[in-house]
């Protein structure tokens, strides 16, 4: 049976997924812990206007609840 | 004096607006440049390169904060994305956070034109929301 060791770096994972057209390796990523959700924001870094995304992730079942994409 | 009572800014404004080509899912993109002074101490625009879906990289001012020659004094982009838009994704339509980083980091006053409001970022990275895109351009 496979054991979850980090559920914060699955729901990262499924957070990038969740907005890879938009989402870079070398974002920023920061993590807002709601309770029962995670809030991770991606920001561009460097010389960039735009991009990056704010997505909503449940910690129960890893759930993608929103995707917001920055412009 | 305010650039944007300025009826040259407010026309290169609204042109960068209608290249973005907004209302094309395929072919929107972000479109933006300076508001400079030039010798003659009048406004003008000088574009920036086209853009991206839903990013840009501005070519940067000199060290003494000209471009092109001519006195840098803000910088004006688009958001073109509709939320949702027809594929159902969800776009922010103020300035975003990199947007935000960006005009602090050049400690630049900027605009922000969206879809449906025109939105001004000071060199602080405050935001202020300046009104319907037709009525504040």
């Amino acid at each position: 049976m496979p054991l979850l060791l980090n559920p914060l770096l699955e729901g990262l994972d499924v957070a990038r997924q969740a907005a890879a057209d938009v989402v870079h390796r070398d974002d920023e990523v920061t993590v807002d812990d709601q309770g029962d959700r995670w809030v991770f924001a991606f920001t561009p870094r460097g010389n960039v206007l735009g991009g990056g995304a704010s997505i909503t992730v449940a910690k129960d079942d890893l759930r993608v609840l929103t995707v917001i994409r920055g412009q | 004096m305010d650039p944007l009572t300025d009826p040259i800014v407010r026309s290169e404004m609204n042109r960068a607006w209608l290249d973005s080509v907004a209302d094309d899912p395929t072919s929107r993109h972000e479109e933006g440049g300076y508001i400079v002074v030039n010798a003659d101490g009048k406004f003008a625009v000088e574009r920036w390169p086209r853009g991206e879906r839903s990013r840009l990289t501005p070519p940067l001012p000199d060290v003494n904060n000209c471009y092109n020659g001519n006195v840098v004094v803000a910088a004006f982009h688009t958001h073109p994305n509709p939320s949702p838009d027809e594929q159902g994704r969800l776009w922010e339509q103020g300035p975003s956070e990199s947007d935000r980083r960006w005009h602090m980091r050049q400690r630049l006053r900027g605009f922000v034109i969206g879809r449906t409001y025109v939105y001004e970022i000071d060199a602080t990275g405050r935001v202020v929301n300046l009104g319907k895109r037709e009525e504040a351009l």
